[in-house]
């Protein structure tokens, strides 16, 4: 059954925003996936949701801030910070060239 | 005389990095200026995972403060909003920011060319760094964290503004008022502050183009203009112009398209599930409002109601908060000794003395001293006017002629005459009768 | 008799009663997890000499008086927990060589009370499952049947518990991550009120859902180890500052109240489990609580709710993986990891927002609402942890869907950030079972209580798997 809500077009462009790289058989695979999937999910639009807001947040608190104040305390040494990177080079993060 | 069709409507984008002790959402230091790479991040700022936000206290006050300076409206129930894309200075792979609950919307601010409206203010967390090289012949770029998470203010203008020169006052102004709240030192080198403009020209042409990297106010004025121009000629050869993103160019003068995108970017805000909502007590934006310190254009124009100084020498002395203190102090040590405030005024502003080095006092004992030995003797006056002309015949009959500069000329000669001593309102008062 | 195989609170008493060493002790849980963990694969990693010398240290410490509260005592972190020094691997070849350079506030805490990482356990891939299949590093067994899955995502925390390798495993649940492996691996599994625990330093999952909580053997351990985990953390924002209590000093308060059972719960589910979880909820009718039918209609809605939010988090908290900083680029997730990140950003994304994830907001707003005034007519609310029995490896995995349903009666919890627990009960076809207790927010001690009288009344800590080797 081909679902309304999803085709190989839109699986593609959310692979390039999402920065997932699918082969053409993986396109094909998540399509018929996500269509089973969302029509599911889309249930919620059975819900009577008028006039309700949403909630991001179940803990009823609010205003949690910090002051203004340096804490070395959780700082990474530069060693620290460029431990994991697969490539650096005097002290910065390399990366492919962002110009083409 | 622009048609009306062509008018210029450009809007502007203002980044302003806040001057916190520590970063938005972490306590690292918020200075990086000139600090080794990476040597002032953490796990937040660094966006390792399991690394959570807690947001800056004062960064939040100084955002509704920048509001409220611009006559803003302070929202009194405010989130955060996650801004998602792709970049390598974008550790997290999302900007933590404002999307459509931000601290403060509405607002204005005057300029001489009319008022400027204010769409929003608020509150995001800078980027890190990105430096361009070549590395055993291979192009990279290398990332810097360092300035990642640091406070950034956005305010976003209304489409009013409709020339080069009242973008460069619009900026100008917005720049001094900051820096009285002290909020931001707003140093266009450093990048404290960073402008962006949307220009089109006309209204509902359908396009928009935006314009980056405008380091300076003078990049800022040639940039507009520049671009005003481009797009003028292409409407007047029926072409509509491509609503894109360009860039000025210092070296070839010109704006450059920098990035072709046929759509625009889909961010996919959503509510930051880290940060709790705020919410904000009227008796808190009172208070914050009331600890506003006196604003350059009330002050500017209090200087013209209170001591009769020219709107124009107001706002120059108004431009930096430690000169206009200083002013004032001199213009009512002044009045107590009855010296015109609106002469002292035109003599700062002519560079004639000096504010920064001389205490007010000094200023008030000088100029004094000065009026006292000044020669105000219509008959020595006169006498040294008569010299002067004839000493300087092509300069009276050119000003005679019409050509009003040459007055300078013969102005000067007299004071050369007199030592500095004849009083120059009244010498130039008779100079003028003589040559009519 | 072998020193791993008792809880936490006996192996405690031991050490203090200078019984036994800790080294012994961590010795005996070494020898088990060399001899049973390369097939059961509870652990991810394991610091064999590491956890040897640290237990000479608390051995010293105690001999000169120090009192910490787990001093000594080996147990599991799950590898989403960020460990300084300790690879952490979330079961992603995407960190397959990731050093954190940090500790979570949990992982603080737990050191900080004296406790050894005696190893990372095991997970489905950043918590993205609940059978514990979704690894690259050996899917954990059930150790009471091996061949079927332990379910998760804590799966290795489970099954290490279950297994004696430790004393305890942290957990994270995001959908039911701690309670679906107690129920299945014959261990509490808990999930505090979200907010009561600190996040930082645990890979997000679903921010607004991520609830960090243990596997251990006993009610007692749970609770113990909820008191030192618990509390206001301000590098979490989303901690409550709401007192926290001696948990563990609480649980044999005799508390009786009114249970509710939603219908909903039990609809369509395999008559046998039913049975079970009701058979033990007549226990603790015997002693003396009310047994209440109650209906939450909205429960018919949980699983979408649940699922548009959190792969929607999901899809954004995954986005800070790219390669540069640490880890491998986005190639290498895998393909439950690939599935979510894409729903989650199409249901984010322009046109879609409102339909999926606003919709779905909202929704969940309706089901806080209605939980809110179930707990103004009841105590408790009850139930099974999984609509069916451990299932067979790869008996579910061919259809997402499928894999997804087994949450429906997990997920609602988190959605609305009440505090729930896994208590085993009778095993069904001699397969373990776990009933669900959900209470009121931040009463986490309402499930001790109801949970010590269902363990008192069983004592399935008693049965132990046979392992294989």
């Amino acid at each position: 059954m081909k679902s309304k809500t999803i085709n190989s077009k839109i699986v593609r462009y959310v692979g390039t925003l999402a920065k997932i790289s699918l082969t053409p058989k993986e396109v094909i695979k998540f399509t018929s996936q996500f269509g089973n999937v969302l029509e599911f999910f889309n249930k919620v639009s059975q819900l009577k949701t008028k006039g309700s807001a949403g909630t991001y947040q179940v803990t009823n608190i609010n205003n949690r801030f910090r002051e203004d104040k340096i804490d070395k305390s959780n700082m990474l040494t530069q060693k620290q910070a460029l431990s994991n990177a697969k490539k650096t080079h005097q002290g910065y993060f390399v990366v492919k060239s962002i110009f083409k | 005389m622009k048609q009306e069709k062509y008018q210029p409507t450009i809007g502007m984008e203002v980044h302003v990095e806040l001057a916190t002790q520590s970063k938005m959402f972490c306590s690292c230091p918020a200075n990086h200026f000139r600090i080794k790479p990476n040597t002032h991040t953490c796990p937040v700022c660094l966006g390792l995972p399991g690394a959570l936000p807690v947001p800056n206290k004062k960064a939040i006050d100084w955002t509704l403060m920048i509001g409220l300076a611009l006559n803003s409206q302070v929202s009194l129930e405010s989130k955060f909003d996650r801004k998602h894309y792709f970049y390598p200075d974008l550790p997290k792979g999302y900007q933590i920011s404002q999307y459509d609950e931000p601290f403060c919307t509405g607002g204005d601010l005057e300029t001489s060319k009319g008022q400027v409206g204010i769409t929003r203010v608020h509150l995001e967390e800078d980027t890190g760094k990105l430096v361009h090289k070549k590395i055993k012949g291979k192009n990279v770029s290398l990332v810097d964290f360092n300035r990642c998470g640091v406070p950034l203010v956005e305010i976003v203008t209304e489409p009013d503004i409709h020339s080069a020169k009242q973008a460069k006052e619009f900026t100008k102004t917005l720049q001094t008022i900051i820096r009285y709240l002290g909020a931001s030192d707003c140093d266009m080198e450093k990048g404290s502050m960073r402008l962006e403009a949307n220009i089109s020209l006309g209204k509902d042409l359908g396009y928009k183009v935006e314009i980056k990297n405008l380091n300076s106010f003078r990049f800022l004025e040639k940039a507009i203009i520049y671009e005003i121009n481009r797009q003028e000629k292409m409407l007047q050869s029926g072409k509509t112009p491509t609503q894109e993103t360009r860039g000025w160019d210092e070296k070839r003068q010109q704006t450059l398209s920098q990035r072709g995108k046929e759509t625009a970017e889909d961010y996919r805000y959503f509510p930051e599930p880290d940060i709790p909502p705020l919410k904000f007590k009227k008796e808190q934006i009172d208070s914050i409002k009331k600890s506003l310190p006196e604003l350059p254009t009330t002050k500017a124009k209090r200087f013209t109601s209170e001591f009769n100084i020219r709107p124009d020498y107001a706002l120059v002395l108004v431009s930096q908060q430690e000169t206009a203190i200083k002013a004032e102090n001199l213009f009512k040590l002044a009045q107590k000794e009855k010296l015109a405030p609106q002469k002292v005024a035109s003599d700062i502003v002519n560079k004639k003395i000096s504010i920064k080095t001389k205490t007010p006092t000094q200023i008030v004992k000088a100029l004094k001293a000065k009026q006292q030995s000044q020669v105000s003797d219509q008959n020595q006056l006169t006498s040294w006017v008569e010299e002067a002309i004839k000493f300087l015949p092509k300069a009276a009959k050119d000003y005679q002629s019409g050509k009003n500069s040459a007055i300078g000329a013969l102005m000067g000669k007299i004071m050369g005459l007199s030592q500095g001593k004849a009083d120059p309102q009244a010498v130039k008062k008779i100079l003028q009768d003589k040559l009519k | 008799m072998d020193l791993a195989k008792q809880t936490l609170q006996e192996t405690l008493s031991g050490l203090n009663n200078k019984e036994f060493s800790s080294v012994e002790l961590v010795n005996s849980c070494l020898a088990r997890i060399k001899k049973y963990n390369p097939k059961l694969n509870g652990f991810i990693t394991v610091r064999e000499e590491e956890a040897i010398k640290e237990a000479m240290l608390a051995d010293k410490a105690r001999k000169k008086g120090e009192k910490k509260p787990l001093l000594g005592i080996p147990i599991g972190i799950k590898d989403n927990f960020l460990t300084k020094g300790i690879r952490t691997t979330a079961s992603s070849p995407v960190l397959d060589d990731y050093i954190p350079q940090y500790d979570a506030t949990t992982v603080r805490r737990l050191k900080k009370a004296g406790a050894i990482i005696i190893g990372k356990t095991n997970l489905d891939a950043w918590g993205h499952g609940s059978s514990g299949e979704h690894t690259v590093y050996g899917i954990p067994h059930n150790p009471y049947a091996y061949g079927r899955v332990t379910g998760g995502s804590s799966s290795g925390s489970g099954a290490s518990v279950a297994a004696d390798f430790c004393f305890m495993g942290t957990g994270s649940d995001t959908g039911g991550s701690n309670r679906q492996p107690g129920s299945y691996c014959n261990v509490v599994g808990l999930k505090p009120t979200y907010g009561r625990t600190s996040r930082y330093g645990v890979i997000a999952m679903a921010s607004s859902a991520d609830c960090i909580g243990v596997l251990t053997k006993t009610i007692w351990d749970a609770a113990a180890c909820l008191t030192i985990m618990a509390g206001h953390d301000p590098l979490d924002a989303t901690t409550s500052t709401s007192p926290i209590e001696k948990y563990h000093s609480k649980i044999t308060k005799s508390f009786t109240g009114k249970i509710g059972i939603p219908k909903e719960f039990l609809e369509g589910l395999d008559k046998q489990y039913v049975a079970s979880v009701i058979k033990a909820l007549k226990v603790l009718e015997k002693k003396g609580h009310h047994l209440i039918d109650i209906s939450i209609p909205e429960l018919k809605f949980a699983y979408p709710i649940y699922a548009l939010t959190t792969f929607s988090e999901i899809s954004s908290n995954l986005a800070r993986f790219d390669g540069v900083r640490y880890g491998d680029n986005r190639t290498k997730f895998q393909e439950e990891a690939k599935r979510r990140i894409m729903i989650g950003t199409h249901s984010l994304s322009s046109g879609y927002a409102d339909k999926y994830y606003k919709r779905a907001m909202k929704g969940r707003s309706l089901l806080i609402k209605r939980f809110k005034q179930t707990f103004e007519k009841v105590d408790l609310i009850a139930g099974p942890v999984f609509p069916f029995s451990p299932f067979k490896h790869g008996e579910r995995e061919t259809d997402p869907l499928k894999m997804y349903l087994s949450d429906v009666l997990t997920v609602p919890a988190n959605l609305t950030g009440h505090p729930a627990i896994s208590v085993p009960v009778d095993f069904v076809n001699n397969l373990p079972n776990g009933l669900q207790l959900i209470a009121p927010h931040f009463m986490e001690s309402r499930l001790f209580q109801v949970g010590y009288q269902v363990e008192q009344e069983y004592q399935m800590y008693k049965r132990k798997p046979t392992l294989k080797e």
